[in-house]
Protein backbone atom coordinates (compact mmCIF):
# COMPACT_ATOMS: atom_id res chain seq x y z
CA UNK A 1 0.00 0.00 0.00
CA UNK A 2 2.66 2.41 1.09
CA UNK A 3 5.01 1.55 -1.75
CA UNK A 4 2.29 1.85 -4.35
CA UNK A 5 1.43 5.22 -3.02
CA UNK A 6 5.00 6.36 -3.13
CA UNK A 7 5.25 5.11 -6.69
CA UNK A 8 2.22 7.13 -7.68
CA UNK A 9 3.69 10.18 -6.06
CA UNK A 10 6.95 9.68 -7.83
CA UNK A 11 5.19 9.22 -11.14
CA UNK A 12 3.33 12.44 -10.62
CA UNK A 13 6.58 14.12 -9.60
CA UNK A 14 8.32 12.98 -12.75
CA UNK A 15 5.51 14.37 -14.84
CA UNK A 16 6.30 17.89 -13.71
CA UNK A 17 7.00 19.46 -17.10
CA UNK A 18 10.47 20.89 -17.69
CA UNK A 19 10.53 24.10 -19.78
CA UNK A 20 12.21 23.73 -23.16
CA UNK A 21 14.54 26.66 -22.64
CA UNK A 22 16.12 25.24 -19.51
CA UNK A 23 18.94 23.30 -21.11
CA UNK A 24 20.16 26.34 -23.01
CA UNK A 25 20.08 28.48 -19.88
CA UNK A 26 21.93 25.87 -17.90
CA UNK A 27 24.62 25.68 -20.55
CA UNK A 28 25.03 29.44 -20.47
CA UNK A 29 25.44 29.30 -16.69
CA UNK A 30 28.03 26.57 -16.94
CA UNK A 31 30.04 28.55 -19.46
CA UNK A 32 29.86 31.68 -17.35
CA UNK A 33 31.04 29.81 -14.28
CA UNK A 34 33.90 28.21 -16.12
CA UNK A 35 34.97 31.52 -17.54
CA UNK A 36 35.01 33.13 -14.17
CA UNK A 37 36.63 30.42 -12.20
CA UNK A 38 40.24 31.31 -12.30
CA UNK A 39 41.97 28.08 -12.48
CA UNK A 40 45.13 26.51 -13.72
CA UNK A 41 44.00 25.63 -17.16
CA UNK A 42 42.56 29.01 -17.89
CA UNK A 43 45.27 29.31 -20.49
CA UNK A 44 43.79 26.51 -22.49
CA UNK A 45 40.33 27.90 -22.28
CA UNK A 46 41.54 31.21 -23.55
CA UNK A 47 43.00 29.51 -26.56
CA UNK A 48 39.76 27.75 -27.28
CA UNK A 49 37.72 30.86 -26.88
CA UNK A 50 39.91 32.82 -29.20
CA UNK A 51 39.98 29.93 -31.63
CA UNK A 52 36.21 29.91 -31.72
CA UNK A 53 36.08 33.61 -32.47
CA UNK A 54 38.84 33.72 -35.05
CA UNK A 55 37.28 33.75 -38.47
CA UNK A 56 38.90 34.37 -41.82
CA UNK A 57 37.69 37.97 -41.92
CA UNK A 58 39.22 38.68 -38.56
CA UNK A 59 42.65 38.05 -40.01
CA UNK A 60 42.67 41.67 -41.16
CA UNK A 61 42.96 42.71 -37.53
CA UNK A 62 45.95 40.55 -36.93
CA UNK A 63 48.09 41.91 -34.18
CA UNK A 64 51.51 40.50 -33.71
CA UNK A 65 52.45 39.88 -30.14
CA UNK A 66 56.13 39.63 -29.67
CA UNK A 67 57.67 37.53 -27.02
CA UNK A 68 57.62 39.00 -23.55
CA UNK A 69 60.56 40.99 -22.39
CA UNK A 70 63.52 38.80 -21.58
CA UNK A 71 62.02 35.73 -23.10
CA UNK A 72 63.27 36.16 -26.65
CA UNK A 73 66.83 36.82 -27.63
CA UNK A 74 68.22 36.34 -24.17
CA UNK A 75 67.06 32.76 -24.12
CA UNK A 76 69.55 30.58 -25.79
CA UNK A 77 68.11 27.58 -27.52
CA UNK A 78 68.80 23.92 -27.57
CA UNK A 79 71.10 22.44 -24.99
CA UNK A 80 71.95 25.66 -23.24
CA UNK A 81 73.04 24.84 -19.76
CA UNK A 82 72.42 27.07 -16.78
CA UNK A 83 74.42 26.02 -13.77
CA UNK A 84 72.73 26.37 -10.39
CA UNK A 85 73.65 25.48 -6.86
CA UNK A 86 72.35 22.93 -4.44
CA UNK A 87 70.61 19.69 -5.25
CA UNK A 88 69.48 21.03 -8.57
CA UNK A 89 72.45 21.15 -10.85
CA UNK A 90 71.27 22.66 -14.09
CA UNK A 91 68.52 23.22 -16.59
CA UNK A 92 68.78 21.96 -20.11
CA UNK A 93 66.47 22.20 -23.05
CA UNK A 94 65.38 18.63 -23.17
CA UNK A 95 63.71 18.96 -26.52
CA UNK A 96 62.15 21.56 -28.75
CA UNK A 97 59.05 21.10 -30.77
CA UNK A 98 58.83 23.08 -34.00
CA UNK A 99 56.02 22.69 -36.41
CA UNK A 100 54.45 24.47 -39.33
CA UNK A 101 51.19 23.30 -40.72
CA UNK A 102 49.12 25.41 -43.10
CA UNK A 103 48.69 28.76 -41.39
CA UNK A 104 49.75 27.45 -38.01
CA UNK A 105 53.16 27.28 -36.45
CA UNK A 106 54.50 26.42 -33.04
CA UNK A 107 57.75 26.68 -31.17
CA UNK A 108 57.73 24.91 -27.84
CA UNK A 109 60.74 24.47 -25.61
CA UNK A 110 60.68 21.68 -23.10
CA UNK A 111 63.33 22.08 -20.42
CA UNK A 112 64.49 19.52 -17.97
CA UNK A 113 65.82 20.29 -14.50
CA UNK A 114 68.44 17.87 -13.33
CA UNK A 115 67.75 16.41 -9.94
CA UNK A 116 64.12 17.53 -9.75
CA UNK A 117 61.81 14.77 -10.88
CA UNK A 118 58.67 16.33 -9.48
CA UNK A 119 59.23 19.49 -11.48
CA UNK A 120 60.11 17.62 -14.63
CA UNK A 121 56.96 15.64 -14.39
CA UNK A 122 54.88 18.79 -14.01
CA UNK A 123 56.69 20.46 -16.88
CA UNK A 124 56.10 17.52 -19.15
CA UNK A 125 52.42 17.42 -18.37
CA UNK A 126 52.12 21.11 -19.01
CA UNK A 127 53.99 21.14 -22.32
CA UNK A 128 52.17 18.02 -23.50
CA UNK A 129 48.78 19.67 -22.99
CA UNK A 130 49.91 22.68 -24.95
CA UNK A 131 51.24 20.57 -27.81
CA UNK A 132 48.07 18.55 -28.00
CA UNK A 133 45.95 21.66 -28.05
CA UNK A 134 48.11 23.13 -30.77
CA UNK A 135 47.81 20.03 -32.94
CA UNK A 136 44.07 20.01 -32.51
CA UNK A 137 43.66 23.69 -33.27
CA UNK A 138 45.99 23.51 -36.26
CA UNK A 139 44.11 20.56 -37.73
CA UNK A 140 40.77 22.30 -37.25
CA UNK A 141 41.98 25.49 -38.80
CA UNK A 142 43.53 24.07 -41.97
CA UNK A 143 45.06 26.64 -44.31
CA UNK A 144 42.84 29.52 -43.32
CA UNK A 145 43.82 32.04 -40.73
CA UNK A 146 46.94 32.51 -38.75
CA UNK A 147 47.97 30.83 -35.56
CA UNK A 148 51.32 31.12 -33.94
CA UNK A 149 52.22 29.61 -30.62
CA UNK A 150 55.42 30.19 -28.71
CA UNK A 151 56.38 28.66 -25.44
CA UNK A 152 59.72 29.63 -23.99
CA UNK A 153 61.22 29.36 -20.55
CA UNK A 154 63.70 31.23 -18.45
CA UNK A 155 65.14 31.01 -14.98
CA UNK A 156 63.71 33.89 -12.98
CA UNK A 157 64.89 33.04 -9.50
CA UNK A 158 68.15 31.41 -8.66
CA UNK A 159 69.33 32.17 -5.15
CA UNK A 160 70.64 29.93 -2.42
CA UNK A 161 67.28 28.46 -1.50
CA UNK A 162 64.89 28.88 -4.35
CA UNK A 163 64.97 28.27 -8.02
CA UNK A 164 62.12 29.33 -10.30
CA UNK A 165 61.51 28.47 -13.90
CA UNK A 166 59.15 30.67 -15.83
CA UNK A 167 57.23 29.75 -18.95
CA UNK A 168 55.93 32.46 -21.23
CA UNK A 169 53.32 31.46 -23.67
CA UNK A 170 52.36 33.80 -26.47
CA UNK A 171 49.61 32.99 -28.84
CA UNK A 172 48.93 35.04 -31.94
CA UNK A 173 45.62 34.59 -33.65
CA UNK A 174 42.97 37.14 -34.52
CA UNK A 175 44.42 38.86 -31.48
CA UNK A 176 47.19 37.92 -29.15
CA UNK A 177 47.16 36.54 -25.68
CA UNK A 178 49.86 35.95 -23.15
CA UNK A 179 50.06 33.76 -20.17
CA UNK A 180 52.67 32.76 -17.70
CA UNK A 181 53.37 29.74 -15.63
CA UNK A 182 56.17 29.54 -13.12
CA UNK A 183 57.55 26.54 -11.31
CA UNK A 184 59.27 27.52 -8.06
CA UNK A 185 61.48 24.90 -6.58
CA UNK A 186 63.13 24.45 -3.21
CA UNK A 187 66.71 23.79 -4.16
CA UNK A 188 67.47 21.68 -1.16
CA UNK A 189 64.62 19.27 -1.62
CA UNK A 190 63.58 19.64 -5.26
CA UNK A 191 59.97 20.18 -4.16
CA UNK A 192 57.71 22.57 -6.00
CA UNK A 193 56.88 25.53 -3.79
CA UNK A 194 53.48 27.09 -3.52
CA UNK A 195 52.83 30.63 -2.45
CA UNK A 196 51.76 29.47 0.99
CA UNK A 197 55.20 27.95 1.59
CA UNK A 198 56.71 31.42 1.57
CA UNK A 199 54.65 32.47 4.57
CA UNK A 200 54.22 31.41 8.13
CA UNK A 201 51.57 28.83 8.68
CA UNK A 202 48.18 30.25 9.54
CA UNK A 203 49.01 33.78 8.43
CA UNK A 204 46.57 35.63 6.23
CA UNK A 205 49.13 36.15 3.50
CA UNK A 206 46.52 36.13 0.79
CA UNK A 207 44.63 39.00 2.37
CA UNK A 208 47.87 40.92 2.84
CA UNK A 209 48.95 40.40 -0.76
CA UNK A 210 45.56 41.38 -2.13
CA UNK A 211 45.63 44.58 -0.09
CA UNK A 212 49.09 45.48 -1.31
CA UNK A 213 48.32 44.69 -4.94
CA UNK A 214 45.08 46.66 -4.80
CA UNK A 215 46.90 49.74 -3.59
CA UNK A 216 49.55 49.29 -6.29
CA UNK A 217 46.78 49.08 -8.87
CA UNK A 218 45.31 52.32 -7.58
CA UNK A 219 48.68 54.04 -7.77
CA UNK A 220 49.35 52.85 -11.28
CA UNK A 221 45.94 53.92 -12.50
CA UNK A 222 46.37 57.36 -10.93
CA UNK A 223 49.75 57.79 -12.60
CA UNK A 224 48.89 56.40 -16.00
CA UNK A 225 45.56 57.06 -17.66
CA UNK A 226 45.87 54.17 -20.05
CA UNK A 227 46.33 51.66 -17.24
CA UNK A 228 43.21 49.81 -16.17
CA UNK A 229 42.84 47.12 -13.58
CA UNK A 230 39.68 45.49 -12.41
CA UNK A 231 39.36 47.17 -9.09
CA UNK A 232 36.20 49.22 -9.00
CA UNK A 233 34.82 48.39 -12.38
CA UNK A 234 31.10 48.14 -12.94
CA UNK A 235 31.45 44.52 -13.90
CA UNK A 236 31.79 43.82 -10.20
CA UNK A 237 32.26 40.11 -10.49
CA UNK A 238 35.55 40.63 -12.31
CA UNK A 239 37.01 42.85 -9.61
CA UNK A 240 40.22 41.73 -7.99
CA UNK A 241 39.31 40.82 -4.45
CA UNK A 242 41.08 37.55 -3.91
CA UNK A 243 44.21 35.81 -5.01
CA UNK A 244 43.57 32.86 -7.32
CA UNK A 245 44.87 29.59 -5.89
CA UNK A 246 47.59 29.05 -8.46
CA UNK A 247 48.89 32.55 -8.90
CA UNK A 248 52.37 32.54 -10.44
CA UNK A 249 55.26 34.10 -8.51
CA UNK A 250 59.01 34.30 -8.31
CA UNK A 251 61.66 36.10 -6.30
CA UNK A 252 63.58 38.89 -7.96
CA UNK A 253 67.30 39.50 -7.55
CA UNK A 254 66.67 41.52 -4.40
CA UNK A 255 64.81 38.59 -2.91
CA UNK A 256 61.46 40.36 -3.17
CA UNK A 257 58.32 38.48 -4.03
CA UNK A 258 56.94 39.17 -7.51
CA UNK A 259 53.36 38.10 -8.21
CA UNK A 260 52.42 37.50 -11.85
CA UNK A 261 48.95 37.39 -13.40
CA UNK A 262 47.97 36.13 -16.82
CA UNK A 263 46.58 38.52 -19.38
CA UNK A 264 42.91 38.95 -18.57
CA UNK A 265 43.12 37.83 -14.94
CA UNK A 266 43.21 41.14 -13.11
CA UNK A 267 42.95 43.61 -15.97
CA UNK A 268 41.58 43.83 -19.50
CA UNK A 269 43.42 41.63 -21.99
CA UNK A 270 45.24 44.55 -23.58
CA UNK A 271 47.17 45.09 -20.35
CA UNK A 272 48.93 41.81 -20.98
CA UNK A 273 50.71 39.90 -18.24
CA UNK A 274 50.67 41.97 -15.02
CA UNK A 275 53.43 41.81 -12.43
CA UNK A 276 53.48 43.26 -8.94
CA UNK A 277 56.55 43.43 -6.77
CA UNK A 278 55.62 43.17 -3.12
CA UNK A 279 57.90 45.30 -0.91
CA UNK A 280 59.58 43.15 1.73
CA UNK A 281 58.46 45.41 4.60
CA UNK A 282 54.80 44.83 3.69
CA UNK A 283 55.07 41.13 4.49
CA UNK A 284 58.10 40.83 6.72
CA UNK A 285 56.17 39.89 9.86
CA UNK A 286 54.39 36.95 8.21
CA UNK A 287 57.15 35.78 5.86
CA UNK A 288 58.75 32.38 6.18
CA UNK A 289 62.42 33.25 6.75
CA UNK A 290 63.51 30.08 4.93
CA UNK A 291 62.60 31.64 1.62
CA UNK A 292 61.82 35.31 2.05
CA UNK A 293 64.46 37.59 3.51
CA UNK B 1 44.40 20.39 -12.54
CA UNK B 2 42.25 18.73 -9.92
CA UNK B 3 39.63 21.40 -10.07
CA UNK B 4 39.45 21.33 -13.87
CA UNK B 5 38.71 17.64 -13.80
CA UNK B 6 36.16 18.06 -11.07
CA UNK B 7 34.48 20.91 -12.91
CA UNK B 8 34.17 18.70 -15.95
CA UNK B 9 32.53 15.99 -13.85
CA UNK B 10 30.14 18.50 -12.39
CA UNK B 11 29.31 19.88 -15.81
CA UNK B 12 28.54 16.39 -17.12
CA UNK B 13 26.33 15.64 -14.16
CA UNK B 14 24.44 18.92 -14.56
CA UNK B 15 23.76 18.28 -18.23
CA UNK B 16 22.60 14.79 -17.41
CA UNK B 17 20.35 15.66 -14.51
CA UNK B 18 19.20 19.25 -15.00
CA UNK B 19 15.62 18.06 -15.49
CA UNK B 20 15.58 16.25 -12.21
CA UNK B 21 17.21 19.26 -10.52
CA UNK B 22 14.50 21.42 -12.02
CA UNK B 23 11.77 19.26 -10.48
CA UNK B 24 13.51 19.41 -7.15
CA UNK B 25 13.64 23.21 -7.34
CA UNK B 26 10.08 23.41 -8.59
CA UNK B 27 8.81 21.49 -5.58
CA UNK B 28 10.00 24.32 -3.38
CA UNK B 29 9.37 27.46 -5.39
CA UNK B 30 6.30 26.16 -7.21
CA UNK B 31 6.54 28.12 -10.40
CA UNK B 32 8.54 27.53 -13.58
CA UNK B 33 10.30 30.91 -13.74
CA UNK B 34 11.72 30.72 -10.24
CA UNK B 35 12.59 27.06 -10.66
CA UNK B 36 14.56 27.84 -13.81
CA UNK B 37 16.37 30.64 -11.99
CA UNK B 38 17.24 28.31 -9.16
CA UNK B 39 18.65 25.64 -11.47
CA UNK B 40 20.62 28.20 -13.44
CA UNK B 41 22.08 29.78 -10.37
CA UNK B 42 22.88 26.39 -8.88
CA UNK B 43 24.73 25.24 -12.00
CA UNK B 44 26.80 28.39 -11.82
CA UNK B 45 27.60 28.02 -8.14
CA UNK B 46 28.37 24.32 -8.42
CA UNK B 47 31.09 24.88 -10.98
CA UNK B 48 32.50 28.11 -9.64
CA UNK B 49 32.80 26.72 -6.13
CA UNK B 50 33.77 23.19 -7.12
CA UNK B 51 36.65 23.28 -4.68
CA UNK B 52 34.24 23.61 -1.76
CA UNK B 53 32.75 20.22 -2.49
CA UNK B 54 33.37 17.68 0.27
CA UNK B 55 35.69 14.98 -0.81
CA UNK B 56 33.30 12.29 0.33
CA UNK B 57 30.30 13.84 -1.35
CA UNK B 58 28.98 12.60 -4.69
CA UNK B 59 28.60 15.11 -7.50
CA UNK B 60 24.87 14.52 -7.55
CA UNK B 61 24.71 15.12 -3.81
CA UNK B 62 26.66 18.35 -4.19
CA UNK B 63 24.22 19.55 -6.86
CA UNK B 64 21.15 18.62 -4.82
CA UNK B 65 22.57 20.39 -1.79
CA UNK B 66 23.05 23.59 -3.78
CA UNK B 67 19.62 23.41 -5.42
CA UNK B 68 17.85 22.86 -2.10
CA UNK B 69 19.71 25.71 -0.41
CA UNK B 70 19.26 28.07 -3.34
CA UNK B 71 15.54 27.31 -3.49
CA UNK B 72 15.10 27.82 0.24
CA UNK B 73 17.04 31.09 0.07
CA UNK B 74 14.77 32.33 -2.67
CA UNK B 75 11.65 31.45 -0.72
CA UNK B 76 12.96 33.23 2.37
CA UNK B 77 13.94 36.26 0.36
CA UNK B 78 10.46 36.40 -1.16
CA UNK B 79 8.89 36.14 2.24
CA UNK B 80 10.99 38.98 3.61
CA UNK B 81 10.27 41.14 0.58
CA UNK B 82 6.56 40.59 0.76
CA UNK B 83 6.61 41.39 4.47
CA UNK B 84 8.48 44.65 4.11
CA UNK B 85 6.64 45.80 1.02
CA UNK B 86 3.33 44.65 2.42
CA UNK B 87 2.29 43.08 -0.81
CA UNK B 88 -0.30 40.42 -0.22
CA UNK B 89 0.99 36.96 -1.07
CA UNK B 90 -0.88 36.19 -4.20
CA UNK B 91 -0.36 35.27 -7.77
CA UNK B 92 3.09 33.85 -8.01
CA UNK B 93 2.48 30.30 -6.94
CA UNK B 94 0.09 27.42 -7.08
CA UNK B 95 -0.68 27.19 -10.75
CA UNK B 96 0.84 23.75 -10.90
CA UNK B 97 -0.64 20.93 -12.83
CA UNK B 98 0.77 18.11 -10.79
CA UNK B 99 -1.65 18.56 -8.00
CA UNK B 100 -1.20 15.15 -6.41
CA UNK B 101 2.42 15.30 -5.57
CA UNK B 102 2.49 18.99 -4.81
CA UNK B 103 -0.43 18.77 -2.46
CA UNK B 104 1.05 15.80 -0.73
CA UNK B 105 4.40 17.52 -0.33
CA UNK B 106 2.73 20.63 0.99
CA UNK B 107 1.56 18.73 4.04
CA UNK B 108 5.21 18.43 5.01
CA UNK B 109 7.46 21.11 6.41
CA UNK B 110 10.67 22.05 4.62
CA UNK B 111 12.91 19.54 6.35
CA UNK B 112 10.48 16.71 5.81
CA UNK B 113 9.93 17.62 2.21
CA UNK B 114 13.65 17.68 1.50
CA UNK B 115 14.24 14.29 3.06
CA UNK B 116 11.30 12.67 1.26
CA UNK B 117 12.23 14.06 -2.13
CA UNK B 118 15.89 13.15 -1.87
CA UNK B 119 15.06 9.66 -0.67
CA UNK B 120 12.21 8.69 -2.96
CA UNK B 121 12.54 10.94 -6.00
CA UNK B 122 16.32 11.28 -6.22
CA UNK B 123 17.11 7.79 -4.88
CA UNK B 124 19.64 9.00 -2.38
CA UNK B 125 21.03 6.95 0.45
CA UNK B 126 20.17 8.05 3.96
CA UNK B 127 23.82 8.79 4.66
CA UNK B 128 23.96 11.05 1.60
CA UNK B 129 20.82 12.84 2.68
CA UNK B 130 22.36 13.38 6.06
CA UNK B 131 25.40 15.05 4.54
CA UNK B 132 23.26 17.18 2.22
CA UNK B 133 20.90 18.43 4.91
CA UNK B 134 23.39 18.56 7.73
CA UNK B 135 21.05 16.47 9.91
CA UNK B 136 22.36 13.46 11.77
CA UNK B 137 21.62 10.05 10.32
CA UNK B 138 19.19 9.19 13.10
CA UNK B 139 17.28 12.41 12.70
CA UNK B 140 17.08 11.85 8.94
CA UNK B 141 15.53 8.48 9.71
CA UNK B 142 13.03 9.84 12.14
CA UNK B 143 12.08 12.69 9.81
CA UNK B 144 11.57 10.14 7.07
CA UNK B 145 9.27 7.94 9.16
CA UNK B 146 7.32 10.90 10.43
CA UNK B 147 6.88 12.16 6.87
CA UNK B 148 5.73 8.81 5.61
CA UNK B 149 3.13 8.67 8.33
CA UNK B 150 1.90 12.13 7.43
CA UNK B 151 1.83 11.41 3.73
CA UNK B 152 0.04 8.14 4.13
CA UNK B 153 -2.68 9.66 6.22
CA UNK B 154 -3.30 12.43 3.79
CA UNK B 155 -3.20 10.19 0.80
CA UNK B 156 -5.61 7.63 2.13
CA UNK B 157 -7.98 10.41 3.09
CA UNK B 158 -7.81 11.77 -0.44
CA UNK B 159 -8.28 8.35 -1.92
CA UNK B 160 -11.46 7.50 -0.15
Amino acid sequence: MKSRTMRDLRKSYEEIPVPAGLEERVRVSIERAKRESKKENQVMMQIRRIAAGAGATAAAFLIGVTALANSGASIAHAMEQLPVLGAITRVVTFRTYDDTEGGASAHIEVPSVEGADEVNHAIEEYTDTIMEQYKKDAAEMGDEGHYELNLTYQTVTDNDEVFALRFDQTLVMASGSESVRIYDVDKATGKILSLSDLFQEGSDYRGRLVENIQSQMKERMAKDESATYWLNSEAGEWNFTELPENTAFYLNEKGELVVVFNAGDVAPMYMGVCEFTIPSEAIRDIANPDYLK
Amino acid sequence: MKSAKLQQQIENEILQSYQSLYRLAYSYVKNPDDAMDVVQESAYKAILHADEMHFRETVKGWLCRIVVNTALDLIRRRKRESLTEEIPETGREDTYENIDVMRALDTLDEREKTVVMLRFFQDMKLSEISSITGESLSSVKSILYRSLRKLKVKLTEGDT
